[in-house]
């Protein structure tokens, strides 16, 4: 049976609503960092994943959407030699931030900014002084978007829901 | 003439009181002034419908004039789809039996059934009234009315109001004969006969049974009787303080937390008109006692309900309606949803506060995230909010028996099946569900009920880490060891 376009376009829609996971291993391999660094960095209460506020021994996990970007973030940040030190400080004001809602993040000493629409601006690239650092997270989406991950049921919705909400939902 | 029926009427079943209740169809208000003499006319007239407690003061005691039971014969489905069959269910075979009941409870007193006046209320309900000669220490009425109605229970027949409600001048006013329910028909007198239930003309023609009422008054001597014998039978009743044993002790750091049914949450915030507030405390209390609430820890939360209330309602009225009803509330009387086919209060609750069923999931979620998120695997929390999920999708109740099978639950959760089955061994484990399997075989297909705790358990100190330092695979599963 062939679906109409809107119908098309309403499965679509819901797809993209649906909560997909990642393994470490997949990430890792997304954001191109060795398995072991991403573990580290885990390990280390970098990311607080959104579904495993404290990971079990041995638990297998699962990072959704906002963990794989922070993760991304510290990635890129490490990649233009920002010390461990100078990094947490920087995920401190990472932490206040729904990265969602930006299209990069610029980052100027240890200060962190976000960009919400690049097409309304001059390109921000081309205005970045000395020490200033841009993150474009459109980027992992595309990779996100290529490599979908593993689709989780409405009860992981339901948990990530009232981690994030908490009481108040 | 009128007012000498209306003196007479007031005689017999209209109490001296500084305030009555006055229902129309907005519901039951409060009325700060005694029951005026045009106050009758209109209930008689089919107006506003006067309500009255039997409760008044005489000297420094309390007396009451009357004593009255309400027993619920047809349900409130049928009265709004068929009124007629409704009032002929009343006065059939049910009303008979429910008037048999009490009639067996009150001989058992040494109050003979020749004593007793019938009404229709004019909806759902027999009305059976009991007048003295002289008003009755309201102790001794509240002795006996109680014990009729736990005798009529005895016999099955639950009688939903018996009034004087409490002992010592609080309570619940009664709705009084020869009225028109505003939801309902015109409320008439009625005969209890020994085989049958016989309708009386309504106002003003049976104007007449005024008399025979009058000339049924029981003596004092009898009631007194009676009094002593309902004392004697009655077992203490607990006003709080000390939980039932089988209800386990749960120490929360927030109460708000505890409830976690966004309906009951939005009730405590909100309120209700007065006409809804003492069946919706009812709801309130049974969900606190399920909860695992003490009477103690009830207290504020019932306190904050109160004052939310339109006109708010008097903080000591509603303590002592905690207190007094606490032992006989039932958590099984919990708001059921949904209530498109329910009660009317069920109906009300449910296009007022009902959030729908996502939020509601959620909510129920809260406390558990709260307690367990970081003592359990992602696998567990997420079988437990699949468990929420179908407990909400099943209109169940939090703690309700949810009925499913290894396939549904897995779907839900997104779980295989090695997974699936630790992390249900996991919250078995932690005594935060339990399940029974009701077919046999292996797979998917296999039926079971599952329940989750509540009160939900705390979890232990040391749980996980106890667990982690064993090298186990998570903190739950090396407590079976």
């Amino acid at each position: 049976m062939t679906r109409c376009p809107r119908e098309r376009g309403d499965a679509q829609r819901r797809e993209q609503r649906m909560l997909h996971a990642w393994t470490v291993e997949e990430v890792a391999g997304i954001i191109g960092v060795p398995y072991r660094t991403v573990r580290r960095w885990l390990a280390q209460g970098l990311v607080c994943l959104r579904l495993h506020k404290v990971p079990q021994p041995r638990e297998r996990l699962r990072l959704v959407q906002d963990d794989v970007e922070e993760l991304w973030a510290i990635a890129a940040l490490r990649q233009q030699g920002v010390s461990m030190q100078r990094l947490r400080r920087i995920l401190v004001r990472l932490a206040g931030m729904r990265l969602s809602e930006f299209k990069a993040i610029l980052v100027d000493g240890d200060d962190v900014i976000g960009v919400r629409e690049q097409g309304d601006l001059p390109p921000v690239w081309e205005r970045l002084t000395d020490g200033q650092i841009l993150i474009r997270l459109e980027t992992i989406r595309e990779r996100l978007t290529d490599s979908p991950g593993e689709r989780l049921g409405e009860a992981w919705e339901l948990l990530l829901r009232a981690e994030e909400v908490g009481f108040g939902v | 003439m009128e007012s000498d029926v209306i003196a007479a009427f007031r005689r017999l079943f209209v109490p001296p009181g500084k305030r009555h209740g006055a229902q129309d169809g907005a519901g039951w208000r409060t009325v700060h002034e005694p029951v005026s003499d045009d106050d009758l006319r209109a209930h008689l007239q089919g107006g506003p419908v006067i309500g009255v407690t039997p409760a008044h003061r005489r000297g420094a005691a309390w007396a009451a004039g009357f004593i009255a039971l309400e027993v619920d014969i047809a349900t409130g489905d049928l009265c709004r789809r068929d009124l007629v069959a409704a009032r002929e269910q009343v006065l059939g075979f049910d009303g008979h039996r429910a008037w048999a009941a009490v009639r067996a409870a009150s001989e058992d007193l040494g109050i003979p059934g020749a004593y007793w006046t019938g009404a229709y209320s004019g909806r759902r309900s027999l009305h059976l009234f009991l007048l003295p000669e002289n008003p009755l220490p309201l102790v001794d009425a509240h002795a006996i009315a109680k014990a009729i109605a736990d005798g009529a229970a005895e016999h099955g027949v639950p009688v939903c109001t018996a009034c004087p409600t409490s002992p010592d001048g609080w309570g619940m006013l009664f709705r009084l004969p020869w009225g028109r329910h505003p939801q309902g028909a015109q409320g008439h007198l009625v005969d209890l006969g020994l085989w049958e239930l016989n309708a009386r003309p309504p106002y003003p023609t049976d104007a007449q049974a005024l008399g025979i009422i009058a000339s049924r008054r029981v003596p004092h001597e009898n009631l007194q009787g009676a009094a002593d014998i309902a004392r004697a039978r009655r077992s203490p009743v607990s006003l709080g303080g000390v939980p039932p044993e089988d209800t386990p002790k749960v120490h929360l750091p927030d109460t708000d937390l505890r409830i976690t049914r966004p309906c009951i949450a939005g009730l405590i915030q909100r309120g209700v008109p007065e006409n809804h507030r003492h069946e919706v405390a009812l709801l309130l209390r049974s969900e606190l006692k399920a909860a695992g609430f003490t009477v103690e820890e009830a207290l504020p939360v019932v306190a904050r309900y109160a004052r939310a209330c339109t006109p708010p309602w008097d903080l000591a009225e509603a303590e002592y309606d905690l207190r007094h009803n606490w032992a006989d509330t039932d958590p099984a009387k919990r708001h059921v949803c949904p209530g498109a086919h329910g009660s009317r209060l069920t109906r009300y609750l449910h296009e007022r506060e009902c959030v729908g069923g996502a939020r509601c999931a959620a909510h129920r979620l809260g406390l558990f995230t709260c307690l367990w998120g970081p003592h359990l695997s992602g696998n567990a929390k997420a079988l437990y909010a699949a468990l929420c999920t179908l407990e909400v999708g099943f209109a169940r109740r939090p703690g309700d028996e949810v009925h499913t099978t290894v396939a549904q639950l897995r779907d839900t959760a997104h779980l295989v099946e090695y997974a699936f089955k630790a992390a249900r061994r996991e919250l078995e484990d932690a005594g935060l569900v339990t399940h029974r399997r009701l077919s046999k075989g292996r797979g998917h297909g296999v039926h079971s009920v599952y329940r989750r705790a509540i009160p939900m358990p705390l979890p232990e100190a040391g749980f996980h880490w106890e667990a982690a330092a064993q090298g186990s695979v998570n903190g739950a599963r090396s407590r079976r060891v």
